[in-house]
């Protein structure tokens, strides 16, 4: 049992490489060779993960990974539990059908983290995925509960057909944001481009933000500015082309 | 040419119903590809001692092939990412195919995982004609079970258009054709009637009751019941109609159930899926059991059979010719589904779906099916199914065979559901009921097989198929009958200590009835008018 497992990427892929065997509480009973063999696909062929990372540590559900993860999808699908450090970018499908545990990201994600395998009607089920840098299309899509944090900005579709769950934004939120939403929330703390079946209900003080900002600030070390804290938000309802139970929270200055 | 192989499985306790052994200590002998009587004692032997020994299981009621069921894989990719299958290990590095399983297995992972439960037959129920071709593809690529088709005939266009020009002797002629067309094995009705409404697009969307019109006000339900009926028993067809109600899993619907089986009073007539079809209640205003009443029936009536299909709580995934219950299903649930008019022919629906413990309908469905089981007199005539994948995966019969057998274990489960709408469920007054080895040998084996008309399947005498299926003895019956220690299916053991070895071709079963070839020239000429291929290419003749 060691501290912490290191993986570090000693081969950069050429093709995608589909590593959705890289989850941290995987990798609480596994030692580093066992942690070798996982099966990950590149380029659509089979390999190992330990053709392209070299493992140390093993037996612990604390992960870090480090190196040009750009190529790399499918990192955390499934996770249930532990806590994944990823030290730079890394590419789509990020937390893919997440469980639980949290994952913390230094860098930007590819598109569809924290979202649903294809054709599945969920996404991820809980845990916390934050993302340091900027956040490609469809963060939180379908994600049925758990929290996202983009501390940069989100790309289109963001939190697309959540069932529940919340997306904070503290960047821009590109277009199309929480189309098809029946519950959850949407925090934009930065510009956001709301569809037209979401309609305005009241600005006002919503007790969960600062509740919700002040552990970012604490668990995360991530900089809360005071006036998100103790200022108003536009609430508006949607998506009422669907269940309409959700909400787009949007700051605005005191 | 080689001796045929032969084999002695010695000291097994053999459970062969039809035979009337019932748990006695004794060698069952195979020679090729059939039991026999005896065999000198220098022969290879399977050792069964402890073990139990039973014929290969016999499934009259699944949906494991063709058009429907294919569109239900194309609809649930995510079950195919979490449940991927790696090809098995063969022996003599034979070629074995990967898949994925979830609700609806890829073609070889269905044969291999019924294989695996000891099942060596199923009946694929419910085949358009016009996708018969489709479904003996695939049943092609369905290895080591032997399988057949039922036809659906209930919202046939031509045949309903006979039905309304009174020309009887034609929709016979037509039937007969049809069966042997589509290499088929039994006449299927869904809904008689319904999809024909639901598909023409009035303001009823689908039959309420047997005397309802359908079109014309000369078919009826009742019509199209009592002429197929009359067809599958005229022409002798070794399975008879096969009859899944009007009004499926509505409140109510045990009404329409009953007067089916009036309405064919004195016929022979399977119905399938009964407990889908046994609730009382009304519609809007609640639901609960009437299984008493249906299996009362039942077990009055020795001309009429039924398989169950039992609901298990789980993941599934609903499909089924019955469009117009599908819609109401998706309204109700709001999930992802399918729904297709399948031209002149029928209808389908695909909705995936999850039956939960906490939810009420789902735990009344699960103990209407406990209740038909447990009351039914003769296990002969009320088998047993999960109507896969609708009421459950057929990987789920262990677990049900453990509730049938199992009254301590059944009444821990009864506790955890929902009770809302079990009052006067038979289940509460405590069903004191255990099925014992031989009658779960009867429901899953010699039982079906005595239905479908297949002399040589579900049982052990001389000259029947050597399909066997040794099991070791265990007191979690789920347990058991999960892992088959031994599977032998024509002769060859295909699994051996636990492990799938073996993965022969599966036969097809299939009936070809005479018809008289003047109705041939009819058709042509609807055919010609009406439908998207021609006449020349319509059915399932293998192309040579």
């Amino acid at each position: 049992m060691s501290d912490r497992v290191v993986l570090t990427l000693a081969t950069a892929p050429s093709h995608t490489l589909v590593a959705d065997c890289i989850a941290a509480d995987r990798f609480a009973s596994l030692d580093a060779r066992a942690i070798g063999q996982l099966p990950v696909v590149h380029g659509g062929r089979r390999a190992r993960l330990g053709d392209f990372f070299t493992v140390t540590g093993q037996r612990s559900a604390a992960l870090r990974i480090e190196g040009d993860l750009e190529r790399v999808e499918g990192v955390g699908t499934g996770m249930a539990g532990g806590e994944m450090l990823i030290a730079g970018n890394v590419g789509p499908d990020l937390g893919l059908a997440m469980e639980g545990g949290r994952i913390d990201v230094h860098g930007s994600v590819g598109e569809n983290a924290g979202g649903a395998r294809p054709g599945a009607s969920r996404g991820m089920t809980g845990g916390e995925i934050v993302i340091r840098g900027d956040a490609g299309a469809q963060v939180g899509a379908a994600a049925r509960r758990g929290l996202i944090v983009v501390m940069g900005n989100a790309g289109p579709r963001t939190a697309r057909a959540m069932i529940a769950g919340t997306v904070v934004v503290f960047g821009s939120t590109a277009a199309g944001a929480g189309r098809f939403l029946k519950r959850g929330s949407i925090v934009a703390l930065g510009a956001i481009e709301r569809p037209a079946t979401f309609r305005y209900a009241c600005t006002y003080q919503p007790p969960h933000v600062p509740l919700l900002l002040r552990y970012l600030r604490a668990r995360y070390g991530l900089a809360v500015l005071d006036r998100h804290i103790a200022g108003r938000y536009e609430r508006h309802s949607g998506d009422l082309a669907e269940l309409g139970k959700g909400e787009i929270l949007q700051w605005v200055a005191e | 040419m080689s001796a045929p192989s032969q084999l002695r499985i010695s000291g097994g306790t053999v459970y062969d119903p039809a035979n009337g052994v019932d748990g006695e200590v004794r060698d069952v002998c195979i020679e090729g590809e059939r039991i026999v009587a005896e065999l000198p004692s220098n022969v290879p032997r399977l050792d069964a001692r402890g073990m139990i020994v039973m014929p290969g299981g016999v499934d009259i009621h699944a949906h494991i092939a063709g058009s429907s069921v294919n569109q239900g894989r194309r609809l649930l990719p995510e079950q195919h990412a979490t449940d991927p299958v790696p090809a098995p290990r063969l022996a003599d590095g034979a070629t074995a195919r990967s898949g994925t399983a979830g609700t609806i297995p890829s073609t070889f992972t269905t044969g291999y995982r019924y294989a695996g439960l000891g099942y060596t037959t199923v009946m694929e129920a419910a085949v358009a004609p016009l996708a018969a071709r489709h479904a003996h593809a695939e049943l092609d690529d369905t290895p080591i079970i032997d399988a057949g088709c039922f036809v659906l005939l209930g919202n046939d266009e031509y045949l309903l258009r006979q039905l309304a020009a009174g020309e009887l002797a034609r929709a016979r002629q037509y039937v007969a054709w049809l069966l042997g067309a589509t290499r088929a094995y039994a006449i299927k009705v869904v809904n008689p009637g319904g999809i024909a409404r639901w598909k023409s697009g009035g303001t009823e969307r689908d039959v309420r009751g047997i005397d309802d019109p359908v079109g014309s006000s000369s078919v009826t339900p009742r019509k199209i019941l009592e002429v197929l009926a009359g067809v599958a028993n005229t022409l002798e067809l070794p399975h008879p109609v096969h009859i899944h109600c009007n009004n499926l899993g509505q409140p109510g619907n045990v009404a329409t159930t009953l007067q089916t089986m009036q309405a064919l009073a004195g016929q022979r007539a399977h119905f399938t899926h009964l407990q889908f079809h046994s609730y009382g209640g009304e519609r809007g205003k609640g639901w609960k059991s009437a299984a008493r009443d249906v299996i009362e029936h039942v077990n009055a009536h020795p001309e009429i059979s039924a398989d169950v299909g039992q609901v298990m709580f789980g993941p599934a995934t609903t499909l089924t010719a019955d469009a117009p219950v599908e819609h109401l299903l998706y309204a109700s649930t709001g999930r992802k589904w399918v729904n297709v008019d399948i031209e002149l022919e029928t209808g389908c629906g695909i909705v995936p779906y999850a039956y939960r413990q906490q939810a009420a309908v789902a735990a009344l469905q699960w103990a209407v099916g406990l209740e038909l089981f447990l009351l039914a007199r003769d296990p002969w005539r009320v088998v047993l199914s999960t109507d896969h994948p609708n009421g459950g995966s057929f990987l789920s019969y262990p677990q049900l065979i453990r509730l049938l057998m199992d009254r301590t274990y059944r009444d821990e489960q009864l506790k955890r559901v929902n009770q809302k709408l079990l009052a006067g469920s038979a289940l509460l007054d405590g069903l004191a009921r255990e099925y014992t080895l031989s009658e779960i040998a009867i429901v899953t084996r010699a039982g079906p097989a005595r239905l479908l008309g297949l002399k040589s399947k579900g049982h052990l005498g001389a000259g029947a198929d050597a399909d066997v299926t040794i099991y070791k003895d265990h007191p979690d019956r789920a347990q058991m009958f999960a892992t088959p220690r031994h599977v032998i299916k024509g002769g060859t053991i295909v699994v051996e200590e636990g492990q799938l070895r073996r993965a022969p071709p599966g036969r097809r079963l299939a009936v070809r009835p005479e018809y008289d070839a003047a109705v041939t020239k009819d058709l042509k000429r609807f055919f010609q008018d009406y439908a998207c291929v021609s006449f020349e290419n319509y059915g399932a003749e293998p192309v040579s």
